[in-house]
């Protein structure tokens, strides 16, 4: 190989030439392309002096891959990559001259073929400058406006002006409002079927006018009507883009509006009609390609319904912002109506009731209410959020959900015992709780996708959301038998229960109730135990605590030695085997280490006798043991032939000596035998490998970690090291001591 | 994450801070104080990323760590300046468990030696309860009925291992 390809300026790549001047393509050339020579003297040189191309400045490369056609210039030159095919074609310069040329003296079919070219070329930012310096885009824009395009020639015009608009160099404010209007009224001629990318484009650029231009969002507003947008989002095409430029530009009308016209706009919106479109045309399709993600239009769409929920929402911030006034009268209105609904509801009992109300009616029922504030309840509305929104939801909640309003509060207000759910108090809390949870009063973000289903489906969403959460919170409260002093504790549990039916995207609100209602404290408490096990195990596994772990092994497995040599010093009667395996009736032995660990002891007994060392004859000194043998390897487990014995509870002492040979075990169970070889293997230094070992280590072993861990609970371990400083640049400690 | 070259001198802090090991850091650097995870640490003085103090299992051992290694827990402070001694703001009943499980970790792994088996896994099992309960305690998740009822049980349960 060439010394030039270990040059990394050198890059080796094909250049080929698809559109040549002359009749025939000119045969693909390699050619070896150095980053440091200027991109015109590689044309000049290595292509056109080959191809014998006169005029070397007509000429540029271009990429060919499928997703990038762009122009190579100095400055992009760097994503060419050794091995890429490349274009030689007509320059920017040259080409826009071609193409201006087609557009103003060619024939329909010259023209049309210009455009359909242009449009594509639109997208790279090099072509696009070289067009909009030679006033290419200003001809667009007059030939679009003067209605001189149509059909083909005006879809291809205006993907070409969405392109070059794109790239964000030429400010919105230059359009005028004739063209506005002409683009307008591709949308709005509903009678005649527009090429669908016609109608895209159009949507697109309204869109951006509307967000971009300073002041011509109200032109758009006067030319575009919410219910003509609403029918592009049924569109026969069920083009996908065309409704999420729809959505879009509806997003965009709705948030440059004034407050006025945005609560019309929302009007419109929440009406049912316009709301079963959005669901059955968005919501419902967007749901099914969900399951089929090769639809991929999913984000894009799921963040306009997003900031159309939002946007929505968000005309709840006055009313979440807006103190009570003790004074106005309205809010004052509402609050007797409430006391009214709660006590005034039952006809058969109006006569009690008017008796009642002459005692004490208004001092005594309003307590019943539960605010906190009890002279005047208005105060309770003076925190901001929720403000009067509070007001709002309770009194929309006594009017169309009156039967559990008023069981909540006679419930409440009859209980006699510190149990009771004070629903002033409690609703006030939720709704800034919602509040939180929907993020009202803030500003759609940029990335945002999650929206609710159930938005769409009811003219009053957030009320609703409102009715159907406070009757969970009784229920929650009822089932942690709370008192006052837990207020903080339920709505701990309640976001936990909102947020979590929330985020299974129930479709209506019926199946939003369904959701809440399983989630039960306890299924709550649950899931939080849950968590707090799953933290535990990977806690388990963190490295400062595996670290610590290994760190205090040896201390363990040093009083696991203990135990099990205390057990040997104690020592087991073994049943007698025969060394061929037979077990000898009635007859037993007694094996003991002695206390300095050095002599094994042993003898024969009977079935009950624990003999002291002195009373057993043999000895074996531990330094004569050569090894431990286990299993159906002992010398008296060779020749089993089918008895019944079961080897695993076996093992051996292989001697030193040449006299005896082995001394051979038979364990009377599994701890035994477990602490027995533990032992043994202890004596010769060898490794505990027992299942009681491992047992024993695991149970000391998380013991010792969790008390060592005490002063450490509800303290996040960090998941990875933290960060050493350098070291400090002197010792010159403040306090001088050690 | 960088350091702030500011604080190039050592200051002492306004009033002293308790702080828990989050991680292990060996101390291997001049007068480093080697930490373990779940040591608790008194702090005298700060300087840019180090801190200065001692662990309370040692409190005449002084030495230095980086502050991302520990994680500050509430305290109170009695005395002033060397003498100063901290001590953790929890509740109390959380305070005598840790206490109680410490000084029983000693006679538990006692017990597991001598082979007092019976009083080895009883012993365990009350621990453990004692540590579930604590961690209840100190989530502060339960309501108020079930933090009493829970505080019942446990006094019994320390009362039943003090015997």
């Amino acid at each position: 190989m060439p010394s030039a390809t270990k040059d990394s300026t050198i890059l080796k790549i094909a250049v080929e030439m698809l559109n040549a001047p002359e009749t025939q393509d000119k045969v693909p050339l390699l050619i070896e392309f150095d980053q440091s020579q200027p991109l015109s003297s590689i044309i000049q040189v290595q292509l056109c002096k080959p191809w014998g191309l006169p005029d070397p400045e007509n000429y540029a490369l271009q990429f060919s891959e499928s997703n990038n056609r762009n122009y190579i210039t100095e400055k992009n030159r760097n994503e060419i990559k050794n091995g890429l095919v490349l274009r030689l074609e007509l320059s920017p310069a040259r080409t826009v001259q071609e193409i201006l040329g087609k557009i103003n003296s060619g024939t329909e079919v010259e023209k049309l073929a210009a455009l359909e070219k242009l449009s594509i070329l639109s997208s790279d930012l090099t072509f696009a400058l070289e067009f909009i310096n030679k006033k290419g885009l200003s001809l667009i824009i007059q030939n679009i406006e003067s209605g001189k395009f149509s059909g083909n020639c005006l879809k291809f015009a205006l993907v070409t002006f969405v392109e070059l608009m794109d790239h964000g160099i030429i400010s919105w404010d230059i359009l005028e409002n004739p063209f506005i209007s002409k683009v307008a009224s591709f949308i709005n001629n509903l009678a005649n079927a527009q090429d669908p990318k016609v109608i895209q484009s159009s949507l697109s650029i309204l869109e951006n006018i509307v967000l971009n231009s300073s002041g011509k969002n109200l032109q758009v507003e006067n030319e575009i009507t919410i219910p003509n947008l609403v029918s592009h989002l049924q569109n026969s095409y069920q083009d996908s883009v065309i409704q999420q430029n729809a959505i879009a530009l509806i997003n965009a009308i709705f948030s440059k509006a004034d407050v006025t016209k945005r609560k019309t706009i929302a009007a419109t919106l929440s009406s049912k009609q316009v709301r079963n479109v959005i669901y059955d045309n968005l919501i419902a399709m967007s749901e099914f390609s969900r399951n089929a993600p090769k639809e991929g239009v999913g984000t894009e769409l799921a963040h306009q319904l997003y900031v159309l929920q939002t946007l929505t929402l968000g005309l709840l911030e006055p009313r979440m912002k807006q103190r009570a006034d003790s004074q106005e009268q309205e809010s004052q209105e509402k609050i007797k109506e409430l006391r009214r609904i709660a006590f005034e509801n039952d006809g058969a009992s109006a006569m009690e009731v008017n008796a009642r109300r002459q005692l004490s009616f208004s001092k005594d029922n309003t307590k019943k209410l539960g605010f906190k504030c009890e002279i005047d309840p208005m105060k309770d509305f003076n925190e901001t959020p929720p403000g009067i929104l509070a007001l709002d939801c309770m009194l929309y909640f006594s009017r169309n959900y009156q039967e559990d309003y008023t069981k909540i509060v006679l419930e409440n207000s009859c209980r006699a015992d510190e149990h009771e759910c004070p629903f002033g108090k409690t609703s006030v809390e939720l709704v800034k709780l919602l509040c939180d949870i929907l993020h009202i009063g803030e500003p759609p973000s940029e990335q945002g996708q999650s929206y609710h289903p159930l938005f769409f489906t009811n003219d009053r969403p957030f009320e609703e959301l409102f009715c159907v959460c406070i009757v969970l919170l009784n229920k929650t409260w009822k089932e942690m038998r709370a008192t006052t002093e837990d207020f903080i504790k339920v709505f701990s549990v309640v976001r936990e229960q909102i947020s979590r039916a929330l985020s299974s995207s129930p479709n209506s609100f019926e199946k939003f109730r369904q959701k809440i209602n399983q989630l039960t404290y306890s299924e709550i408490t649950q899931i939080w135990q849950q968590e707090r096990t799953n933290r535990e195990v990977w806690e388990s596994h963190a490295r400062p605590i595996v670290e610590l772990k290994e760190k205090i092994t040896p201390e363990i497995i040093e009083l696991i030695q203990q135990q099990r040599l205390g057990v040997l010093v104690g020592g087991t009667r073994f049943k007698k085997y025969s060394s061929r395996g037979q077990r000898i009736k009635e007859k037993f032995w007694f094996v003991r280490l002695s206390p300095n660990h050095k002599v094994l002891h042993y003898g024969d007994c009977d079935e009950k006798s624990t003999p002291s060392i002195e009373e057993l004859g043999n000895k074996l000194p531990v330094a004569d043991i050569k090894c431990l043998i286990v299993g159906k390897d002992c010398p008296h487990m060779k020749d089993l032939r089918g008895r019944k014995i079961t080897p695993q509870l076996a093992f051996s002492l292989i001697l030193k000596s040449d006299s005896v040979t082995s001394l051979d075990f038979m364990a009377p169970d599994e701890q035994i035998y477990d602490y027995w070889t533990d032992g043994i293997n202890a004596l010769l230094n060898e490794k505990m490998v027992s299942k009681n070992f491992e047992n024993d280590l695991e149970t000391l072993l998380s013991m010792d970690i969790k008390v060592r861990l005490l002063d450490a609970e509800g303290i996040d371990i960090p998941k990875d090291p933290p960060p050493i400083p350098d070291e400090p640049e002197d010792y010159d400690f403040y306090y001088d001591n050690n | 994450m960088t350091f702030s070259k500011e604080g190039k001198m050592w200051v002492p802090l306004k009033t002293c801070k308790l702080a828990v090991a989050v991680y292990n850091w060996k101390g291997d650097v001049q007068c480093g104080l080697p930490l373990e995870i779940g040591d608790s640490v008194q702090i005298f003085e700060e300087n840019g990323g180090w801190y200065r103090g001692f662990c309370i299992k040692n409190r005449s051992s002084w030495g230095i760590f980086p502050t991302g290694v520990v994680s500050i827990r509430p305290c109170s402070v009695k005395g002033t300046g060397v003498n100063a001694i901290v001590e953790p703001k929890d509740d109390p009943l959380v305070k005598e468990i840790a206490n109680v499980l410490r000084e029983w970790a000693r006679l538990w792994k006692k017990l597991y030696v001598e082979r007092e088996t019976y009083r080895f896994s009883a012993v365990a099992k009350v621990m453990r309860e004692l540590l579930a309960g604590r961690r209840a305690l100190v989530a502060g998740t339960l309501t108020q009925d079930q933090t009493r009822a829970l505080r019942l049980r446990l006094v019994a349960k320390l009362d039943w291992g003090n015997r």
